[in-house]
């Protein structure tokens, strides 16, 4: 089982003339993806590929068995809900929600991914509290509104959220960018453990290269051109 | 799915300041939509109504509508008067219940005299009910009782404006003008009883005797009637049974008409035109003002019209303020897109919330105008003559509540698609602001 089969994939935005362009790139289910480049290479957009936010123009796309260039936009939204989880840089959390209710939403959203933490956990509940305490968050966090807590915690509960219901593939841009030195390495070596111990395939692209030791797989993207 | 929904309750709750203040402007303009349209309905309802005991009005042939306007709202005056024959006549065919005669002409500080029988105030109905007494009695019929000549009654409006009650003396003045016209000054009348506001024209009537009213005009310059009710208040000399019949009224302004059956109202009319005392026009209150009703609908669809144009306004500040609030939402709507939201999904969100905003607004809008008319119902009756009716909402307002509904589903389409378009730009990368 692959997680990403990419090859040949190539992207360009209208009235930009370089482009993204992956020639090959094969992931193994459970092990992890770390992609690096300067800014401005197209990491982010590649990103949004194996989201499935931004529809497949030309090469092979394929996510968890998916060809994502077959799926309808609507169909890939679905599959997103149901079988990724996403963090970003930043501002991940829904504001008017407390901790607890975003770490709920994946598993109050899809009845899947309620039903895959119930068949490892007994109730998406206790996949809450066992994530957000492996994660290093205090249950005295837990009902507080998110504004009260720190980037760093942030991030943590945006790893938690994504974790929940066990989706197969966790996507995360730049998630440390906006963290201290100290604790940068910290967060991917929870977000990773997790994974691991889920089984899930993590891919994340950083412009710091010094994370790449985390990973199983590394690749570069260069501006306008291949991996 | 349910939680969606939950997301966008728990998303515009978490926006309550700004929904609810622009849900507060859309009720103001749906209550003003709304108030236009019930005061339109009820205002006709009340003029046509204003004399509703009154089957035929009766006067010198000439225009409907001016007979209508001047005897029954004093609006306007009579180019010629009928004869009191014809009134006679009138009263002794054999479909007329009861005749009132009406004569006007002379005011009290501008507020219209109105002479007529006691029997006007057994008679008289507007809006289906009959006056009622604030104080006092009516005047004595002058036929029996001399002293009836020289008393008043006062509709509301007059007692309340010139602080007038029981026993005040009165000095009418002739012809319309204020102030310019010879006063009655040596007929001074006494009043002896006060209507209860009725919204129609009559409470701004002064209300006296045709006798009282002959004797007006007969006493000025005819120096055979000086001692007929003397100035002083002390002895105000009553005229003796013998003097009344000298000052029988020959000439009336109109003649109200009340019919044993309504269904004789058009031979009754065929009658009274074909009278030979006179001639005559016997008129359908409720036809001639739906005729003048015709004049003024221009004025009153413009009215309607800005109503209309308030209530859109209401609904695009909805969309206006969602709009603003988008730009807030971004990340917001990149972390549902995350979680798997379709664009079409966010679309759906917006558009039920602006929806829904606007809703709110309109039942609010509804309780407002309940409420404003429930608070000014008096004051619309006594200043405006316009009775309210209550009860469920008419099939215009019906209407109305539905384009609004309707209005409002569009407008929530301009934030929604906004929404739409930000969610495919943005996709999972909202611009960090």
């Amino acid at each position: 089982m692959w997680a990403l089969r990419l090859s040949d994939l190539r992207h360009r935005w209208p009235q930009q003339s370089l482009g993204l362009h992956v020639a090959q790139v094969q992931l193994a289910q459970a092990r992890h993806l770390f992609i690096h480049g300067p800014s401005g290479c197209g990491k982010t957009t590649l990103l949004s590929l194996l989201a499935g936010v931004v529809p497949v123009q030309a090469g092979q796309c394929e996510v968890l068995g998916q060809d994502l260039a077959k799926m309808s936009p609507r169909q890939r939204d679905h599959w997103r809900g149901e079988h990724l989880g996403v963090i970003f840089q930043q501002f991940n959390l829904i504001t008017y929600l407390d901790v607890w209710a975003n770490v709920m939403l994946p598993t109050r959203l899809f009845a899947s991914r309620a039903q895959a933490a119930q068949r490892h956990w007994g109730s998406p509940a206790a996949q809450a509290q066992h994530v957000l305490s492996a994660l290093g968050l205090d249950a005295a966090l837990w009902h507080q509104p998110v504004h009260t807590l720190s980037v760093g915690q942030q991030q943590r509960v945006a790893a938690a959220r994504a974790l929940m219901g066990h989706p197969p593939l966790i996507i995360a841009d730049e998630p440390t960018s906006a963290l201290d030195e100290g604790h940068k390495d910290d967060f991917i070596r929870l977000l990773i453990g997790q994974a691991q111990a889920q089984g899930a395939s993590v891919v994340m692209v950083s412009h710091d290269t010094r994370l790449a030791t985390h990973f199983h797989q590394s690749h570069g993207l260069v501006r306008g051109g291949a991996v | 799915m349910s939680w969606w929904w939950d997301l966008a309750w728990r998303s515009a709750w978490a926006r309550r300041q700004a929904l609810v203040m622009v849900a507060f402007s859309v009720a103001v303009s749906v209550m003003i939509l709304l108030g236009v349209q019930q005061l339109r309905q009820d205002a006709r309802h009340s003029f046509t109504q204003a004399l509703s005991g009154v089957d035929l009005i009766v006067g010198p042939r000439g225009s409907a509508s001016e007979l209508m306007l001047y005897s029954a709202f004093q609006v306007g005056r009579p180019s010629r008067n009928m004869s009191h024959e014809a009134y006679a006549a009138v009263r002794a065919l054999p479909q007329v219940r009861w005749a009132l005669p009406i004569q006007l002409g002379d005011t009290y500080r501008g507020a219209p005299v109105l002479g007529s029988t006691r029997d006007l105030f057994e008679r008289f109905q507007t809006q289906g009910q009959g006056l009622q007494w604030a104080q006092g009695r009516a005047f004595a019929d002058p036929s029996q009782d001399p002293a009836g000549v020289y008393e008043a009654v006062l509709g509301a409006e007059v007692a309340q404006r010139h602080g007038l009650k029981l026993g005040d003396r009165l000095v009418l003045t002739h012809g319309r003008a204020d102030g310019l016209a010879p006063e009655h000054a040596d007929q001074p009348f006494t009043v002896v009883g006060v209507l209860a506001p009725s919204g129609a024209p009559i409470d701004r009537n002064v209300i006296i005797s045709l006798q009282g009213f002959e004797a007006l005009h007969q006493g000025m310059g005819m120096p055979g009637l000086p001692m007929l009710g003397g100035a002083s208040a002390a002895g105000a000399a009553t005229p003796s049974l013998a003097e009344l019949a000298a000052v029988v009224p020959r000439e009336l302004t109109a003649v109200w008409v009340g019919l044993h059956a309504r269904t004789e109202v058009f031979s009754a009319r065929s009658r009274i035109e074909r009278l030979p005392q006179d001639s005559l026009m016997a008129v359908l209150p409720g036809v001639a003002l739906d005729d003048l009703w015709q004049v003024v609908k221009l004025a009153e669809n413009a009215l309607l019209a800005v109503g209309g144009l308030v209530a859109v306004s209401g609904m695009l500040s909805v969309a206006a303020v969602l709009m603003v609030g988008l730009a807030a939402r971004r990340k917001e709507l990149a972390v549902l897109r995350a979680l798997g939201a379709t664009p079409a999904g966010v679309w759906g969100l917006v558009w039920l919330e602006a929806l829904g905003v606007c809703v709110v607004g309109i039942v609010l809008g509804c309780v407002l105008h309940q409420a404003l008319m429930w608070a000014l119902q008096d004051l619309l009756r006594t200043e405006l003559g316009i009775a309210l009716q209550w009860g469920w909402p008419s099939a215009p307002t019906w209407w109305s509540l539905a384009g609004l509904v309707a209005a409002a589903s569009l407008a929530a389409v301009v934030p929604a698609l906004r929404a739409y378009r930000l969610s495919l730009i943005d996709g999972l990368h909202p611009p960090a602001v």
